[in-house]
């Protein structure tokens, strides 16, 4: 078999999986539905990997696989190219989405429908990764996001059917300014491919002028509504708190960050991509400080992660525009852009194993807001756990998100830090961390002193809870103890033919110096948010009236800024 | 008109409209030429790369095949998504929108009160017209690489077809196409069917999403046709799956 | 023609987005679909029209009209006084 046709087999794998588990349920009943579904599972997630492990030689060398589907000629077909960046982009996806599938199996719906869905949304993060083609970006992107909204919607809470036919409402108005963007595009070029579009935009006068620009900012636009960068984040706090718990995990972990490396190949070719990255830089740097202080004021714990993705996403943004500003070729340029890419490895292992603790954590105690649950330690003892799993994977992701070194989130920030040394962005991103911080002490107080209704029945933890979970909180401290031979394994699967630099020093005294501030800044603040005149500044930002009109006006003013940064610096 | 209209709403209505407007106009008032590469390429090559004579179908059953996939299973996840809220019933969906004063029995008392309003008249036409429907359904599906139509056309025809079926009184068992049983089945092994045909590119030799039957010595039109009886079939049992759980909960 | 069409495309949008009675924005939205159908034949793209037509005026309004009937046919937000009334006038 050709490498090309190994390429597909991401993607075709985990479509054959949920073939197999909707046939399942078609057909069987009982003992042999199960087995035939857990057997479309393990084709989905788990046969993936040997054609991943089969393909790791071949990107390390820098080589891309490239064709178009089909064979066709390439001024009509669609055509894809797998290189280190999709190669890395389906770890992350593999990753998560094997450790959420294992804890779905505990409670919380589950079943041959809802593994059908999952391992349909798996191979669309696959397809997205790998295509060089805009108007299958912009499919892959669609069934991403149609698979995202049946899932949130499975889940047997209440508000979860508003919440993801919000997502549903806001996802399909970006798609529809996404698709103008295309015809932009079409229009003044004929092409859909990249390649396409390089060329015709290379023949163009001024590279076809403000057509061009108008176009760029509305797919740039409808990818950051996807991406919640501030202030087009509104509708990600109740879908992410209300999904099921593994759902949860792999939409912070891996559907948030996904159109934004697929986005990065469009605009690594554009001449005028580089603007556009730096306001989305700009906008990714308030976003990390704006996030925190929103996320300190949280009472529902889920709906605190929820705030701190959007805060996370914005470090990986900040880091993203400033590469594409700066250009990946130079030294600066490539540690940015590996930094970006390996804080959204992390974040995706410790938001899920954040997400997974918390969930497990609230299930058995039964409640979910942070002013009021005290003793969860005490309570998950009691519901069977002889060595404390839960709280130990929860104080792993914490100090993970904290980037206490040795764990893995140190490395990465690190890393970010030292691509955006002196300049403004840099001192955001660090009063972020602080609050970052603090907001952790607080959600970690749901763990300490006693529990405070001694006649309340804890739920046991099933099994599969504690594997996931463990499976994630090892990945956490292993990627932070070996993160040296990580940053060079990205750099190098990236291939962007940038001079070979020394890697940012994780251990010197500055930056061990900087995390002590950070301890000792963050639990200032947090003593600080509980007093009295704390709390009041924080019920006022909790209770701040949201709607959905905002969000459009947003969208508006936000595309149409862009498109004058663009045509101002273009 | 409501209360919620307030002059802050139609402030943020007004500005929305004007800087999209402002956005959008720039796109469609260019003087950039029409580009021609597609269309010169199709019209000098399509129908020999393809076979089909309809290039509608050619370019989306054979250059753009991906997206085609990508699109099926989008309306398979839609159709799962439904039947499983469907299924839950009404207390899920009063919980689902968080809103404490639609209790479960307002649900269980509008299913029970609902009366079958159906007259003879719609009883008698529908059940007659249902194959008729049927008919035109498959002939549209199978007659895509001809005219214009396939398999997503001829698909959605077929459902409303069963849906005739089903509102014409044959519930009494004279076709087994109304029930859910089979439908279901038949979806799930038309997808699987589908995966398969992609598959077999790379089985046979020639990469993803190539054309086997070619290779094998049939006219190339043969996967075309083959694709848009695939998709047809999923589509029509899909939504009329879909169509019959909603009439069975909605009566 | 088309601009004649087009016209009543956008009143008739502008129709369903502030009727109150949702069975009638519903026939509002399968008229839209109509006539974007015969608007696609008008411009040479028969097959989108046949999707059109059997997709928005056909399945669509079928759905939606089932859906209505499961649940409310009026939108809620105007009758705050009659909560626990009769449900206004269904069939």
């Amino acid at each position: 078999m050709l490498p090309e046709d190994t390429v597909f087999a991401l993607v075709v794998l985990p479509l054959l999986g949920a073939a197999i588990a909707l046939s399942s349920k078609a057909f069987f009943t009982g003992k042999r539905k199960r087995n035939l579904e857990y057997l479309g599972a393990f084709v989905g997630l788990v046969l993936p990997w040997v054609v991943m492990i089969q393909l790791l030689p071949l990107v390390l060398t820098g080589q891309a696989i490239e064709g178009i589907i089909g064979g066709w000629h390439e001024s009509v077909g669609i055509s894809f190219r797998f290189d280190g960046l999709a190669w890395l982009v389906n770890l992350l996806g593999f990753t998560i989405a094997g450790a959420a599938w294992l804890y779905s199996l505990g409670p919380g719906p589950h079943g041959p429908h809802f593994t059908a869905v999952f391992l349909i949304q798996t191979s669309a993060l696959a397809a997205t990764a790998m295509t060089a083609d805009l108007f299958n970006l912009f499919v892959c992107l669609e069934v991403m996001g149609i698979a995202s909204y049946i899932l949130i919607a499975s889940s047997e809470k209440q508000g979860a059917f508003l919440a993801s036919f919000s997502y549903l409402m806001v996802s399909a108005t970006a798609m529809v300014f996404f698709l103008l963007g295309i015809y932009g595009i079409y229009r003044t070029t004929g092409a859909l491919t990249y390649t396409g579009i390089i060329n015709g935009l290379s023949g163009l006068p001024d590279h076809g002028g403000v057509v061009t620009y108008i176009s760029l900012s509305l797919i740039v636009g409808a990818v950051a509504i996807r991406v919640a960068v501030m202030p087009l984040y509104g509708w990600l706090p109740d879908s992410h708190a209300l999904a099921p718990h593994a759902v949860s995990s792999v939409l912070s972990g891996v559907l948030i960050k996904t159109p934004l490396f697929a986005l990065s190949r469009v605009l690594l070719l554009v001449p005028a991509g580089m603007y556009a990255g730096q306001l989305m830089g700009y906008a990714g740097a308030i976003t990390a400080l704006v996030a925190v202080i929103i996320a300190l004021s949280q009472s529902d714990a889920k709906r605190l992660l929820a705030y701190h993705t959007v805060s996370q996403i914005g470090y990986v943004v900040a880091a993203w525009g400033a590469a594409l500003y700066v250009g990946t070729h130079t030294l600066q340029g490539s540690i940015l852009m590996a930094g970006a890419f390996l804080h959204a490895l992390y974040h995706a292992m410790f938001k899920g194993l954040l997400f997974l603790s918390i969930g497990t954590t609230t299930d058995c105690a039964s409640q979910r807001n942070v002013y009021q649950l005290r003793g969860a330690a005490r309570l998950l003892k009691q519901a069977g756990e002889r060595i404390p799993i839960t709280t130990i994977t929860f104080v792993v992701g914490a100090l993970a998100i904290s980037a206490i070194p040795p764990f893995n989130g140190f490395a990465s920030k690190t890393t970010l830090s030292y691509g955006l040394k002196d300049s403004w962005q840099y001192s955001m991103l660090y009063a972020a961390g602080i609050g970052t911080m603090a907001s952790f002490i607080k959600l970690s107080r749901i763990y300490w002193s006693k529990p405070e209704q001694q006649n309340r029945f804890p739920v046991p933890v099933p099994n599969a809870n504690k594997i996931a979970q463990t499976f994630l909180a090892i990945l956490c401290l292993g990627t932070g103890i070996f993160a040296g031979p990580m940053y060079r394994f990205v750099v190098t699967l990236f291939a962007f033919g940038a001079p070979n630099g020394p890697a940012p020093v994780l251990y010197s005294t500055q930056t061990l110096m900087n995390t002590l501030i950070l301890i000792t800044g963050g639990t200032a603040v947090f003593l600080l948010a509980s007093t009295r005149i704390g709390h009041n500044i924080l019920k006022i930002i909790r209770e701040r009236p949201r709607d959905f009109q905002g969000l459009f006006v947003a969208f508006s003013l936000g595309v149409t800024g862009l498109s004058g940064w663009l045509l101002f610096w273009g | 008109m409501r209360s919620k209209i307030t002059g802050l709403f139609l402030f943020q209505v007004f500005l929305c409209l004007v800087t999209i407007t402002l956005v959008l106009i720039p796109l469609f008032w260019t003087d950039i030429p029409w580009p021609t590469i597609a269309r010169d390429h199709m019209e000098n090559f399509g129908m020999a790369a393809s076979g089909a004579r309809n290039m509608v179908s050619a370019i989306y059953l054979g250059y753009r095949v991906f997206d085609t996939l990508g699109e099926t299973i989008v309306l398979l996840v839609a159709v799962s998504g439904t039947i499983g809220i469907i299924a839950h019933g009404g207390d899920v969906l009063a919980k689902g929108f968080g809103d404490p004063s639609r209790n479960e029995s307002l649900y269980q008392e509008k299913t029970t009160l609902v009366k079958k309003q159906r007259t003879a008249l719609l009883e008698v036409v529908t059940g007659k017209l249902g194959p008729v429907v049927l008919v035109f359904g498959f002939y549209v599906m199978l007659f895509g690489h001809l005219s214009p139509g396939g398999g997503f056309q001829g698909g959605v025809v077929v459902a409303s077809g069963i849906v005739f079926l089903a509102l014409g009184g044959r519930a009494d068992g004279s076709t087994r196409l109304t029930e859910a049983g089979v439908l279901a089945k038949l979806e799930s092994i038309s997808f699987l069917l589908l995966i398969l045909a992609s598959l077999s590119g790379v089985v046979f030799g020639g990469g993803f999403f190539a054309n086997t039957l070619a290779q094998a010595g049939m006219p190339e039109v043969g996967f075309i046709v083959l694709l848009n009886a695939i998709i047809g079939l999923k589509v029509g049992a899909g939504i009329g799956f879909m169509c019959i759980a909603m009439l069975g909960r909605a009566e | 023609m088309v601009i004649v069409f087009l016209v009543l495309l956008i009143i008739l949008s502008a129709y369903t987005l502030v009727t109150r009675d949702l069975l009638y924005g519903v026939i509002a939205l399968s008229a839209i679909s109509l006539l974007s159908a015969l608007l696609f034949y008008l411009l040479h793209a028969p097959d989108v029209a046949i999707t059109e037509a059997a997709v928005g005026a056909g399945v669509s309004t079928v759905i939606f009209v089932w859906a209505i009937r499961a649940t409310e046919r009026f939108s809620p937000q105007d009758r705050p006084e009659k909560r626990n009334g009769s449900k206004g006038g269904k069939q």
